[in-house]
């Protein structure tokens, strides 16, 4: 196997029901080698998902190069797959998950803002019904997502985390949908930031700062020149950086000026930020990040939408 | 005469309309006081100097422009400063990026991009301009 890259996967992403199409590596514990688990036509047996479930030291991988049809077979069977009443809710997130950074990774990439909306759109949908199954907790959801951080990964585990906080606070059907997807949009304006400031590892200089604090005014106009994007989300991108308190950016309005999807996104983005790897810093754990968020309840944050947050998250905390 | 009627429309039209903005204790004592060109900084991409004008001028929301909940079409506002390509203005509620806007001064009327958006303070919002067009009264 020397000479071959490969990327990690989620055992949550295999199925005794279907093939994933690439070959799917283990490397036991303690391994540095990688051996064939699966070849990318075979199913895998429910005895070895039940082993891969109860051993959190087995990896999986897949080969590099083969990352692109592991990507396209979820993305072109997952709507299928999502109807499937056989397939538990926890598997249907983790491949959402990896549905959703490929998707975003495409999209944002080629840069065009009628096709990323046209796709988030459908996304939006998706990971709203998921935050909406009464089988899946936050706390698992927390669990199964990627934490590196990047502008994908972080998008779409905003999005997840926008919808479980939204279906908590009441919100159902299109509007979860229309605020899961705004989700997916709110930091559409990094597209607009040199990527030397964005992915800067180090701390910014105030004129690198003053950059990157373009970045809810970019999306914002960017979507305005699309008509599919709806106000919830023009404002959800426009508003996630504004503070309870009105000392956030761009605008410096506060209370409830700031729309209540924005509210929900700002919690969501920041717990996001904090509980995934840097550059330069390790993962904060869920415990630490609320206790440092609590200090800023009534200034950065909605009190009732950050407790609404905390419920969410303790309930894995002291389960 | 049409240069009078213009003035007359203006100040009966701008006379309907209730001043709403809450002006800050600084932008009180800042309105009086400042003439001429205004400062910048490295922070600003300015191409053209700004004066202080601190007229009154009424603003409207272009028809063919997106609006957004709770935006009145038509309101009372301040122009702050003026430059070839701009147009500050203090106005009592929230406009957003890329919307255009119609500001009718006595002398002129301009049709413009909101840039950017600043609150200063409750019903007090700084608004930075950009200018798509313009008529002369004159």
């Amino acid at each position: 196997m020397l000479g071959i890259a490969f990327i990690p996967i989620s055992h949550l992403t295999l199925s005794s029901l279907f093939a994933v199409g690439a070959n799917v590596y283990v490397r036991p514990k303690g391994s540095k080698e990688v051996i064939l688990f699966l070849s990318a036509d075979q199913i895998a047996t429910k005895e070895a998902l039940e082993l891969l479930a109860v051993s959190p030291d087995i990896k999986l991988f897949i080969d590099q190069d083969q990352s692109h049809t592991f990507q396209k077979h979820l993305r072109d069977n997952f709507d299928l797959w999502f109807e499937d009443g056989r397939i538990p809710a926890h598997n249907k997130a983790a491949m959402l998950s990896e549905v959703v950074r490929n998707v975003l990774s495409e999209e944002f990439t080629r840069n065009d803002t009628l096709s990323i909306v046209d796709a988030t759109k459908h996304l939006g949908v998706q990971v709203a019904r998921l935050a909406t199954e009464k089988s899946l907790t936050g706390a698992e959801v927390c669990q199964i997502l990627h934490h590196d951080y990047g502008t994908f990964t972080h998008s779409g585990n905003v999005a997840f985390y926008c919808s479980l906080l939204a279906a908590e606070m009441g919100y159902v059907g299109e509007e979860l949908a229309e605020i899961a997807t705004g989700g997916l949009l709110h930091d559409l304006g990094k597209l607009d930031i040199d990527e030397r400031v964005l992915n800067k590892p180090g701390k910014l200089d105030e004129f690198e700062f003053r950059i990157i604090k373009e970045h809810p005014l970019a999306g914002f106009r960017r979507l305005t020149k699309v008509n599919e994007a709806t106000q919830t989300q023009l404002l959800m991108t426009y508003q996630h950086h504004e503070r309870i308190d009105g000392k956030g950016y761009p605008v410096g309005i506060g209370g409830e000026d700031i729309h209540i999807a924005s509210r929900i996104c700002s919690v969501a983005d920041v717990f996001e930020a904090m509980t995934s790897n840097r550059p330069y810093r390790g993962a904060l754990s869920h415990k630490q990040t609320l206790e440092i968020m609590a200090e800023s309840v009534n200034q950065s944050f909605d009190k009732e939408v950050f407790e609404c947050w905390s419920k969410i998250v303790s309930s894995r905390l002291s389960s | 005469m049409l240069v009078e009627n213009r003035q007359q429309s203006f100040e009966q039209l701008i006379a309907s309309l209730d001043m709403r903005i809450q002006l800050t204790e600084s932008l009180i004592e800042s309105l009086g006081m400042e003439r001429g060109v205004t400062r910048t900084n490295p922070f600003e991409h300015r191409r053209a100097a700004r004066f202080r004008c601190n007229g009154e001028c009424i603003t409207r929301i272009s028809e063919q422009s997106f609006h957004m909940p709770g935006q009145e079409a038509e309101s009372r506002a301040i122009v702050r400063d003026l430059s070839r390509k701009g147009v500050g203005i203090i106005a009592h509620q929230q406009w957003y990026p890329e919307q255009t806007v119609v500001v009718q001064m006595p002398k002129a009327t301009v049709t413009a991009r909101v840039a950017r958006v600043r609150k200063l303070g409750p019903n007090c919002f700084e608004i930075g301009l950009i200018v798509v067009g313009h008529e002369l009264s004159e």
